[in-house]
């Protein structure tokens, strides 16, 4: 298991380091002047000089890289050049949001799939099997964005039950859980339609394996079968896809939460895209690639313990 | 299982075969200039003379539907070509040279991927500004690792087979047994990905273009239809219904369409023949 850990450890440090190379070359080194794309084609030119060096444009791109790992290792990634906030602050306020709905959307996610994902495989090519692809059909086919809205015409417009969009802050728990309850709907929505296809695909193949006949055979209740014995071999080949999840949530999170006004690191980027805030974008998707990198990397971790199999390899 | 009739694949071409229709009409021929604003008919419920209804500023929604029909084929199209190109190369060039070629490739391909596309593609506008082409370009990378895997995967067994060998022998190089031997067996699996990536392109180019990284106004799209009438939902809620069904047709059909596909032909992996089985289990049976 050390020798595995260790591999993984290596395996993350790098994809990290190559992210954090990528993005600093990509917002720094291709747009040739970034303090002109800050500032605009027609900038003074006594602005101009004051942010090339606020921005360190006057030091070499190496330099000003190992500088920002160096602060960014210590928890600081510059300041944000439109909110004249620290970029750590920033992030660390909106992420207090978008973490709760990506959770909230994950859990939602898992606990329609894997029902429906056992009701289909069980169901095998009768009408129940058909009526839940689709369903699973129609969930695919809906972007996120456009639920979104479906959902606020249903709930807010109509039936007054929820507000349209906005987020009250946390000092009511329960009242902001119902103003995350659309938004992770609409962002659950078309991740059911994909788990669920796949729960469906692999538990068809456990349910064919023998310990399922014996577990039968020997009295056991059908859903201690299903939710017990096949659930832990099912659940492996769905452990696989979690990563990719968490990474499609938090991209859809960025569009739900413009949806919903919700202030997030989703709406954090946008604002920061359209007030040419680099370092701010810099930041926030390096942040969020390190966040989908740790999960993968603990995906991976968790997979090991729980298949020596894998181990291994 | 072959002589059924295939219910997807035709549902599929008749959903495509429709919308290729709409947007190439659009191109041609709308009801209405797609950004001719009327304020006096603003907002308007489907009529007679707008089908479809109006917008806020009294733009026809079906004329606006089918110009974003246009432009959601063309970024589609255009970076599932690009990404399947791209793909297509990498691919060929892990599979065909092996070893750290083949891990170089991997790797980065396995970075790419867990890099959502609209992290790419705010990297890009934030660079580039906002644009069909920056949001396009940002869609074409991110299916460039897709084309890869499913390009390596079937050269790997591929390239073992007797016609390999046997154009080797009469003194072809690599690059002509790729592009002239092994390049037209790729070419199913590939139309089926293509298929299947074009819905996927399709419903990311809508994300982005709702988020305004996309087509510029005064061009209309299907996301950025949605995104204007997130402010309206109350006044007239048509104005959402009648683009993000057309979305979701539209995704409906490329799903069939690949389905329907993969059904028929079934070739995600080339199946090689028994020789060159034998070839490939001897190969990786002595490393």
């Amino acid at each position: 298991m050390a020798a595995y850990l260790g591999r993984r450890i290596i395996g993350l440090v790098g994809t990290l380091l190559l992210i954090s190379i990528a993005v600093f070359a990509f917002l720094n080194v291709i747009p040739g002047d970034p303090a002109q794309i800050v500032l605009g084609i027609d900038a003074d030119p006594g602005v101009y000089e004051a942010t090339r060096m606020r921005l360190g444009l006057d030091r070499p791109a190496v330099l000003r890289y190992v500088d920002w790992l160096v602060h960014a290792l210590r928890g600081d990634l510059g300041t944000s050049l439109h909110h004249e906030l620290p970029i750590s602050t920033l992030i660390g306020s909106r992420l207090a949001l978008t973490l709760p709905l990506t959770g909230m959307a994950m859990v939602l996610a898992v606990m329609l799939a894997i029902p429906l994902g056992v009701f289909t495989a069980t169901q095998h090519n009768r009408a129940g099997d058909y009526a839940g692809r689709f369903l699973m059909q129609i969930g695919m086919i809906f972007p996120e964005f456009w639920v979104g809205i479906l959902l606020i015409l249903l709930f807010s417009v109509q039936l007054h039950w929820t507000p349209a969009g906005g987020f009250p802050g946390w000092g009511t728990t329960r009242v902001a859980i119902v103003a995350l309850l659309l938004p992770a709907v609409a962002l659950a929505m078309p991740r059911v339609a994909v788990l669920g296809r796949l729960a469906r695909a692999s538990f068809l193949e456990v349910l064919n394996e023998r310990y399922i006949t014996a577990a039968r055979a020997k009295g056991l209740a059908e859903w201690c079968v299903l939710y017990k014995h096949a659930m832990k071999n099912a659940l492996i080949a769905l452990a696989t896809l979690a990563g990719l999840l968490v990474a499609q949530l938090i991209a859809g999170s960025i569009i739900i939460e413009n949806v919903f006004y919700l202030p997030g690191v989703g709406r954090l980027v946008f604002q920061a895209i359209s007030s040419r805030d680099l370092p701010l974008v810099q930041g926030i998707t390096v942040v969020i690639a390190f966040l989908i990198a740790a999960v993968n990397f603990s995906v991976d971790v968790i997979y090991g313990l729980l298949d020596p199999r894998i181990r291994y390899r | 299982m072959q002589h059924r009739c295939n219910i997807n694949l035709a549902f599929g071409a008749g959903i495509i075969a429709g919308v290729l229709l709409f947007a190439l009409l659009g191109q041609l021929y709308t009801p209405y200039l797609p950004a001719r604003q009327d304020i006096a008919s603003r907002l308007l419920p489907p009529t007679l003379a707008h089908p479809l209804g109006t917008d806020h500023l009294g733009r026809d929604t079906l004329s606006r539907l089918m110009e974003g029909a246009g432009y959601s084929l063309f970024v589609g199209i255009l970076a599932v070509g690009l990404g399947a190109a791209g793909g297509t190369a990498l691919g060929m060039i892990a599979g065909t040279f092996g070893r750290w070629a083949d891990e170089l490739v991997m790797r980065v391909i396995d970075f790419v991927m867990g890099f959502p596309i609209i992290l790419l593609a705010i990297l890009v506008a934030s660079v580039f500004g906002p644009g069909i082409r920056n949001s396009m370009t940002a869609i074409a990378v991110a299916n460039i690792p897709i084309f890869a895997r499913l390009v390596r995967g079937n050269l790997l067994s591929l390239k073992e087979e007797d016609f390999v060998m046997a154009a080797r022998a009469s003194g072809a190089d690599t690059g002509w047994i790729l592009l002239v031997h092994l390049l037209p067996h790729l070419l199913t699996p590939l139309v089926i990905q293509g298929t299947v990536s074009l819905g996927t392109a399709i419903l990311a180019d809508a994300g982005l273009s709702y988020l305004g990284l996309g087509v510029q106004p005064p061009h209309a799209s299907w996301g950025r239809m949605i995104y204007e009438a997130r402010s309206f939902l109350s006044l007239d809620p048509w104005l959402a219904v009648f683009p993000g069904t057309t979305i979701a047709f539209t995704i409906l059909g490329f799903n069939l369409l690949g389905d329907g596909l993969r059904d028929r032909f079934d070739p995600r992996v080339f199946r090689p023949s028994k020789r060159a089985k034998r070839r490939i289990k001897r190969r990786s049976g002595s490393p």
